[in-house]
This record gives structure tokens, C-alpha cells and sequence, in this order.
């Protein structure tokens, strides 16, 4: 049983009034932004908070913050459910700075624990984009499978790129747990 | 320049009124009932619901934003379906999907509807590609896609629940390049 969503690098907490500021930065830099359209970069603090209050006070979504262990926030995660304890699509952005330090990494192990261990969800899903080589090397790590290629959905630095969804099932974060556990 | 209405020579596509609810509430009373509960998007897709209940998601489904759910009607004046177009997510890439009443199928409504939609979106719109989905236990559903010239995209696992057994979804999607050289195809047929 988990105690707390607490790694070995970051620790995954409620987001704070503090945090906004640094969430509309991650939101407005194109690099880091992650949806499959681009955003225009003027999000403020005021409009990520409003978006965060009004859409995770449910029983089936959450979002934290992602913060080293030294107390600097990095980027945030988000899950949501659909089916609500059948499957979730999660989100993850963490600034570029935090990028090949495993952040991500461990920020994910501890959703897909909290997820498939405690929630008892039966798959976990993301959807990114085919440039985004990073993500889907990380996720494929974490033992999720490429399940769908929507071409040509994206529009990034004035080239056309494809959706990718991804998905695990309990089975395979059990085997990949056990697998990792037993090392 | 007018824009070419939603009708043709086998279908038109109108507005969903009072009137049609009936129709509806019917067809979710039956064995159709997973399917449109399916295209309407209902939480539970076994349970019966009244006919307020059905309006009320289909009231729903008509605020989403960038969206139209239509009824499908046939030039002998029969209701024979219902559709969905949304471009809601992002209208680069709006999503349709199309259910024709059983007793209906297999006369080219469908293919029509569908033949229509792609016309409005891709002809008076940005629509880069058009996406649609069906759940694998819906064979019919999946091969309709396929038929249009729909391209199968993947899956996403574990869908939902039927019969006690898990589904997936398969997603499929269609390029404005490719609509265009079908079109041409036909043209020149």
C-alpha cells in the first residue's frame, strides 16, 4: 500500500496558489505546451487556477504538482477517468531544465501505482504527438504499448504530425512491477 | 454563393425536434438499445432510460461547442437515423459519427450521411482529416467505416464492459487528400 505519491527524486503534491505563475509558463512555452493544437501563449495564473478548481474536484481526476526532492517544482500531472474505475488518460508536462533527469519518469511510476494499485484501474492511457520521441521512449520504459496513429491531427513548426495513443492494462504494469521489483 | 444544403437525392439531414423523441426513445427500448447508447454517449450503456432522459443527453450533446447532432431523414419523409458532427476538440480534425435504425440499413442512408458530412466539413470548413471510432463489438460499425474509405487508425484497449468481457475501440481516420481523390474518382467513373 502506498503511503504517499513520494518518489526517490520528486514527490507529487496538491498544487498550491504559488504554483500558477509557474504552470502558465509551462502552458505558454511552445516546447513544453503538449496539445495537439497550439495554444496561444497567454495563459495567466488566474485562468490555469479557474481550469484546476473547476476540473478537479472530483472523485476520478486528480492533478499535482511534481517537485524534487529539494523542493522546486518542475512541472505538474493529471489523470482522468473514462470509464471511472476502468481506465484513466494521463497528462504530464515538466519544464524543459527537468528534461533526462528522471522526473517524468518517476512522477509517472507513481501515478500508474496509484492508479493500478490503488484505484484497481484496468488500463491507463496517454496521448501525445509522433515528434515528441521523448514521451513516447519514456512511456514505451514504462511498459505502454502505441495502440493508435490519428494521422496528420497536429500542426507543429509548420509541419504536420500524427497523434499517438498509448495504453498499458493492468496485466502488463503487474508483469512490468514484478519484473522490476524482482531485479 | 449559397451553400449546398445537407440533402440529396436519397437523404436530408435535419434538425432533431420533439417530435423525433419517440422514435428514439423506441429504438433505446430494444435491441438496439448498447448501440444508441453508444452514439449518444451514455454512462451506462445497458440501462433503460425514459424518453426526458434520452432529451436531456441529447440537449446536452447539442451545447457541446462546434457540434450538431441531426436526424436523418429519407426522401419518402421516414426518420431513419440519427448523426453526430463535432469539431469541438479541434476543428483541424472533427470526429462523426452516424446510426441508422436497423430497419433502415443496407439502403444507402448511411453512406450517404456520411457522404454529406464529409462534403460540409471538408468543403466548407478547415477540416484537415475526419476521425470516427466504433467499439469492436460492433463488426457492422466497423466494417461501415472501412467501407467509406475510412483508414483504420488503432485502438485504444479496454474500453468498456460487455458481456462481461472487456472491448476495445477502434479508431479510423480519413485525409482531405484522400476525400478529394475519391471524389475525383467518382467524377470521372
Amino acid at each position: 500500500m502506498m503511503d504517499n505519491l513520494t518518489g526517490s527524486l520528486v514527490n507529487l503534491r496538491p498544487l498550491r496558489d504559488g504554483d500558477f505563475e509557474f504552470l502558465a509558463g509551462l502552458r505558454n512555452d511552445l516546447r513544453t505546451q503538449g496539445w495537439n493544437q497550439r495554444l496561444p501563449p497567454c495563459y495567466t495564473p488566474k485562468m490555469v487556477k479557474d481550469r484546476v478548481e473547476k476540473n478537479y474536484d472530483k472523485p476520478d481526476r486528480g492533478v499535482w504538482g511534481i517537485e524534487t526532492k529539494d523542493g522546486k517544482l518542475v512541472g505538474y500531472i493529471n489523470y482522468e477517468e473514462a470509464p471511472p474505475r476502468l481506465g484513466a488518460t494521463i497528462g504530464i508536462i515538466t519544464c524543459m531544465d527537468s528534461w533526462g533527469k528522471g522526473h517524468a519518469k518517476e512522477a509517472m511510476e507513481l501515478i500508474l501505482r496509484f492508479l493500478f494499485e490503488e484505484r484497481g484501474l484496468q488500463v491507463a492511457s496517454l496521448w501525445t504527438l509522433s515528434d515528441r520521441e521523448r514521451m513516447i521512449g519514456l512511456a514505451q520504459k514504462l511498459g505502454f504499448r502505441i495502440g493508435a496513429r490519428l494521422r496528420e491531427s497536429a500542426i507543429i513548426g509548420g509541419k504536420v504530425y500524427d497523434t499517438i495513443g498509448m495504453d498499458i492494462v493492468s496485466e502488463e504494469y503487474i508483469s512490468k512491477h514484478s519484473a522490476v521489483a524482482g531485479a | 454563393m449559397q451553400v449546398k444544403g445537407l440533402s440529396s437525392e436519397l437523404v436530408e439531414l435535419r434538425s432533431v425536434e420533439d417530435v423525433e423523441l419517440a422514435t428514439i426513445h423506441k429504438h433505446h427500448k430494444r435491441e438496439f438499445r448498447l448501440e444508441l447508447s453508444e452514439f449518444l454517449n451514455l454512462d451506462l450503456l445497458w440501462a433503460p432510460l425514459g424518453q426526458a432522459q434520452i432529451k436531456a443527453k441529447i440537449d446536452e450533446k447539442q451545447k457541446e461547442e462546434r457540434s450538431t447532432l441531426f436526424s436523418i431523414w429519407s426522401k419518402n419523409n421516414e426518420f431513419v437515423g440519427l448523426g453526430y458532427f463535432t469539431a469541438g476538440w479541434d476543428p483541424w480534425c472533427p470526429f462523426i459519427d452516424v446510426i441508422v435504425w436497423p430497419e433502415f440499413r443496407r439502403k444507402g442512408y448511411g453512406t450517404e450521411t456520411v457522404r454529406l458530412l464529409l462534403e460540409a466539413a471538408f468543403e466548407n470548413s478547415i477540416a484537415h482529416v475526419i476521425e470516427c471510432s466504433a467499439p469492436d463489438w460492433n463488426p457492422a460499425g466497423l466494417a461501415f467505416a472501412e467501407h467509406l474509405g475510412f483508414k483504420r487508425a488503432g485502438s485504444s484497449r479496454r474500453s468498456g464492459i460487455i458481456d462481461g468481457k472487456f472491448f476495445d475501440r477502434l479508431f479510423f481516420d480519413m485525409l482531405r487528400d484522400e476525400y478529394l481523390a475519391g471524389r475525383a474518382k467518382k467524377a470521372g467513373e
